[in-house]
């Protein structure tokens, strides 16, 4: 057995360009699944880890759903609590930043709470700049050093902060650490620590929400539950919500399956076409083992085992990979920064045994055939290099590719997992039915010409058992890199659209009245136009059925990318609704259904009747929103916009200073449309490129596959070049033939990749509705031609490694058959 | 001496209906152990073919072969690899050996094919490196030999389990005359000193003449089976 290890270990050394193409194949499969498995368990320990350095041993926030101040002793918070609670008010103020750049009025938050319990219970950590200060004391505040250095403030720096009480001078008595509750400052706002006292002063006295630490032993979602129903008008909610990470974990999961499931049509090509040609040219030391007496079985044994390391080897290579890569992958996806490496030993074995059924799948088919062969012919290395196309085959591939049309069209909930299938059929019955249409289309060609160089050379396009693997390979590696660059171009339009959509200069949110009130927008000069949004976005129960980030609209024509082809807009009634299309078929809403809608984000439980279908793709890329009128909109949600959007007549400093200004008065933030737009951006523009890199790697892989498929087909025909040499055929002519048969095997290879990419794209775009990501192919027909025509220049180009090697050939000694 | 090899009948069809062809035809041959026969004839007389059919790597269409009193036409393939790696050895015209493997790897293939440790035939590979003369090549690997010296491992490996019967297909066809010499010699050496039968195809006649005897083939038909006077 040593020998044979031995053997097998010498053979992936020896081939060290074909094993570092397969290992690294394998590895970029190990890398996404990898990445799937851990990206669950990486996230949320994150968000757990980050949530939990906030809060610390707190484990619920408790609030009035009115916002208004309430008081402990309102609550009935139960008799077996033993846990412990730090009250928290808020107020605001104002302070006026002067530098030599600047001068304008940034918002101050008071955080009014025990400071010390603040500090005790590990919320805040001061630095070590802290001065002595008597909690009883007022105008002492903590700021936090993110504070301290964005606005210059020191320690013992005395700031007038403008409340409601006037102007205030208040004296810095500590600064704490950007971490913990610190850390959650995130606007422009100046954060200030202060007693409760001072906060509530001048105003309504209580407290804005209460943070609980449960005492060990109590279920946290029990006791929430139980609260929600003894405390009405009030809510309890857990500060760490497995709910929500779940879910944004799930859509990328199920984004990076749809990539595995193409990395893995990939890996089958490229994959299968090295290890047919490197059992082709290791056919006789298999024969030379099985007449030496090696049954079979251990033939194969020996096979399954060289493939068994190349398994392990890509697999391992894809975990170290993904541990390196893991904290950029959620980055990209997800959005957390920081993320640790996941170390899970079964997610290991799992990717390891992945790495190595995938590798095994792939070649077991190869491993049969080879197999099969007689002993005698496998000694003398008697392959048929010719090139069969098989009707068996060609059913097999018709009757996969009718099974994705019918899938897809009869998948009309929008089945994630039908649409899948519909894919993976797709794939595999176009990759089948590639040989024979091959074959078809060169008989009908070459039935037309004369005889001669050309002529042979598209013959060999369905001759050659390695053109054929060729035609194969690039066909489907194609496929799946158009329907890349289709989806990728695809979501960078939707995203330009939705660009199109928001159409301002400004963008300011935060109203909490209706927009009358706001009567700067229509006292300010320097605003042209402006534009209301009223929608709410937050957990829904329609029919009792849970929808989590659900958009509730309300307007009286369509606008901010709404569509409404059938114009329901006119006759949409109070308690009707408007419903996406798409949305409305994955969740079998008919038009005339009732709804029952459950919201806190309404003021009470309310029905609906289905009017009928529009298009929200542009304004909710999930898709998930229903359209209600103003009037129903200002009863059952709110009167105050969610967002109104602004152009100014030019755009430029003054203007945004002034516009800030307004905004100010109102407590209302005001953000540019490139602020507004900047994190999907980023967050868009890095899956891109992650998808795009991943597939470059592809593509090189199946390019240098393409090479070595050239090499060894030279080898297997390079005899019949002498032949053809020494017997009618110049150089010049045999350089001909050999040209037309790669720019054809090529050419056939695009058409035909480009053709199946077409198909793929409509699947794909079923499957990102179905994982509530409404995006419309867009599909630039003279854009694809354009990269077909590129690919095809370029893969032409190897035509250099036959003409490198008919240049040093000895024609005598191919003969005699001594090279 | 007992018959190692009985042949009886042995026909042999290549393809079907039409194109058809019959390569052997009623052959009979019975070899004795310790002899060492060759098999001449013209280029396509089915020779080769016989040799392979022999040696369990062709099935006959027709006939039995008794390996050491064992029929192997009908074996299923795992009873056939067990006779084929304890009974029979094969020297080829190309050597065949695994290239990544060293000299005492490849001989000691057969050993490994029957999951035995190679560690239990150190003493036999050390005899067998002597007789062939390669005991300072044991490490090398087959690229690094001459002609004769990979005809030497092929040989070695043919012998390493003690086998009842070596299936030559043209042994010295790829070497110079006097390499090819001394392979012929070897082989006698063998066949006496070991009594393993030798059953060589060969279209040379001084290779011909290191034989017991030898046989005549034509069109598929034995035209000789006797003996060098």
């Amino acid at each position: 057995m040593q020998i044979v290890w031995k053997h097998i270990i010498r053979n992936v050394m020896a081939n060290k360009l074909r094993s570092f193409i397969i290992v690294l194949s394998l590895s970029l499969s190990t890398i996404i699944l990898y990445s799937t498995l851990t990206i669950g368990d990486n996230v949320v320990e994150k968000y757990t880890e980050s949530l939990l350095e906030v809060y610390q041993e707190y484990d619920i926030q408790i609030a009035h759903e009115d916002s208004t101040r309430f008081n402990l002793d309102d609550l009935n918070i139960g008799d077996e609590f033993k846990g412990s609670t730090l009250p928290v008010t808020t107020a605001l103020g104002n302070y006026n930043y002067v530098t030599d750049k600047y001068d304008k009025n940034i918002d101050v938050v008071f955080i009014g709470t025990d400071r010390e319990k603040l500090i005790s219970d590990g919320l805040i950590t001061l630095s070590s700049s802290r001065e002595d200060w008597d909690d009883n004391e007022k105008k002492q505040i903590i700021i936090s050093k993110n504070t301290s250095e964005k606005y210059g403030i020191e320690l013992s720096d005395t700031i007038l902060v403008t409340t409601s009480n006037g102007d205030i001078k208040y004296t810095v008595k500590a600064i704490a650490e950007n971490a913990g509750y610190a850390s959650q400052e995130v606007s422009s706002s100046l954060y200030v620590y202060v007693t409760q006292s001072e906060a509530e002063e001048n105003s309504i006295s209580g407290v804005d929400f209460i943070l609980m630490n449960l005492s060990e032993g109590i279920n946290i979602d029990s006791y929430i539950e139980e609260f929600n129903i003894n405390n009405d008008g009030y809510e309890a909610s857990a500060l760490v919500n497995y709910d929500e990470i779940n879910q944004s974990i799930n859509s990328t999961k199920q984004v990076l399956t749809i990539i595995l499931v193409c990395v893995i049509g990939i890996n089958f090509f490229v994959i299968s076409s090295f290890t047919k040609l490197l059992l082709a040219t290791r056919t006789p030391v298999l024969g030379t083992f099985r007449s030496v007496g090696a049954s079979k079985f251990i033939v194969n044994m020996v096979l399954i085992l060289e493939n068994i390391v190349y398994g392990l080897i890509g697999g391992a290579l894809g975990i170290i990979l993904t541990l390196l890569l893991n904290a950029k992958i959620v980055e990209e996806f997800i959005g957390y920064e920081g993320v640790a490496n996941a170390v899970n030993i079964g997610y290991i074995v799992l990717a390891l045994l992945f790495s190595v059924v995938l590798q095994l799948c792939i070649v077991i088919t190869s491993i049969i055939k080879t197999n099969k062969i007689d002993i005698i012919s496998s000694v003398f290395n008697k392959v048929d290099v010719s090139a069969t196309s098989s009707w068996k085959q060609f059913s097999m591939g018709i009757i996969l590719f009718a099974t994705s049309i019918i899938l897809y069209f009869s998948n009309n909930n929008y089945n994630y997992i039908l649409a899948v299938l519909a894919l993976l059929c797709a794939i595999i019955g176009g990759a089948l039915m590639v040989t024979k249409i091959a074959k078809v289309l060169v008989d009908v060609i070459t039935g037309k010409m004369n005889n001669g160089p050309i002529r042979m050379g598209i013959k060999n396009v369905s001759h050659s058992k390695i053109t054929q693997t060729n035609v194969n390979l690039v066909s489907s590696m194609l496929a799946i890199l158009l329907l890349i660059y289709i989806l990728s171009m695809s979501i960078s339009s939707f995203f330009s659209g939705a660009i199109e959509t928001i159409d301002a200069d400004y963008l300011i949110s935060g109203m909490k009245e209706n927009v009358e009130k706001y009567d700067f927008l229509d006292e300010n000069t320097d605003i042209k136009n402006y534009r209301i949004a009223y929608y709410e976005m937050g957990k829904v129960e329609i029919n009792s059925k849970e929808y989590y980030n659900f958009g509730i609209t309300g307007m009286n024509e369509a606008t901010n990318g709404i569509k409404d082809p059938s114009d329901h807009f006119s006759k949409l009634d109070n308690n009707e609704i408007l419903v996406d299309e798409i949305f409305a078929k994955k969740n079998d809403l008919l038009v005339g259904d009732v709804v029952l809608l459950a919201s806190e984000m309404l003021t009470e439980e309310v029905e609906f009747t289905i009017l009928g279908y529009i298009d929200a793709g542009s304004f909710y890329s999930s898709r998930e929103c229903f359209v209600i009128n103003e009037e129903t909109y200002f009863k059952y949600v709110s009167k105050a916009p969610k967002m109104i959007y602004v152009n100014t007549t030019t755009v430029s400093e003054e203007v945004y200073f002034k516009l800030y200004d307004d905004t100010y008065q109102y407590d209302l933030t005001l953000v540019t449309d490139d602020e507004y737009l900047a994190v999907p951006k980023n967050s868009i523009d890095g899956a891109i490129q992650l998808i795009y890199i991943m597939f470059i790697l592809s593509f090189v892989l199946a390019f240098v596959g393409i090479i070595n498929n050239l090499l060894i087909g030279f080898l297997q025909h390079q005899k019949e070049y002498a032949i053809l040499l020494s017997t009618a055929m110049s150089k010049l002519q045999v350089k001909k033939m050999i040209f037309t048969e790669i720019v054809f095997s090529f050419l056939i290879s695009c058409i035909l990749g480009g053709a199946l990419s077409l198909w793929l794209s409509k699947i794909v775009e079923l499957i990102l509705y179905s994982i509530n990501f409404g995006i419309i192919g867009d599909i630039n027909i003279m854009s694809i031609l354009f990269v077909l025509l590129a690919v095809l220049v370029v893969l032409s180009m190897t035509f250099f490694v036959p003409n490198h090697k008919l240049k040093k050939m000895d024609i005598v000694n191919q003969i005699k058959g001594e090279e | 001496m007992k018959n190692i090899l009985e042949a009886r009948n042995i026909v042999k069809v290549f393809g079907e209906g039409e194109n058809s062809t019959k390569v052997l035809n009623k052959a009979d041959v019975v070899l004795k152990e310790g002899e060492f026969v060759s098999i001449m004839g013209p280029s396509g007389c089915g020779k080769s073919t016989l040799l392979y059919i022999f040696g369990g790597l062709l099935k006959p269409t027709e006939g039995s072969i008794l390996i050491d009193g064992k029929d192997i036409s009908k074996m299923k393939d795992k009873e056939l690899s067990k006779v084929r790696r304890t009974n029979i050895g094969f020297v080829f015209q190309f050597y065949n050996l695994v290239q990544n493997l060293t000299v005492e790897e490849n001989i000691l293939l057969p050993v490994v094919m029957q999951g035995r440790r190679s560690s239990s035939y150190s003493k036999e590979l050390d005899d067998i490196l002597e007789i062939v003369g390669l005991k300072d090549k044991r490490k090398s690997i087959p690229s690094k030999l001459s002609g004769g010296e990979q005809q030497r491992v092929a040989i070695a490996r043919a012998i390493i389990t003690n086998p009842k019967i070596i299936f030559a297909d043209e042994p010295t066809g790829n070497l110079d005359s006097k390499t090819g010499k001394d392979i012929m010699e070897l082989f006698v050496e063998i066949s006496k000193k070991k009594k393993i039968t030798i059953l060589q195809v060969t279209h040379s006649e001084d290779a011909a003449l290191y034989g017991d005897r030898t046989i005549r083939l034509l069109d598929g038909m034995i035209a000789d089976n006797g003996e060098i006077g």
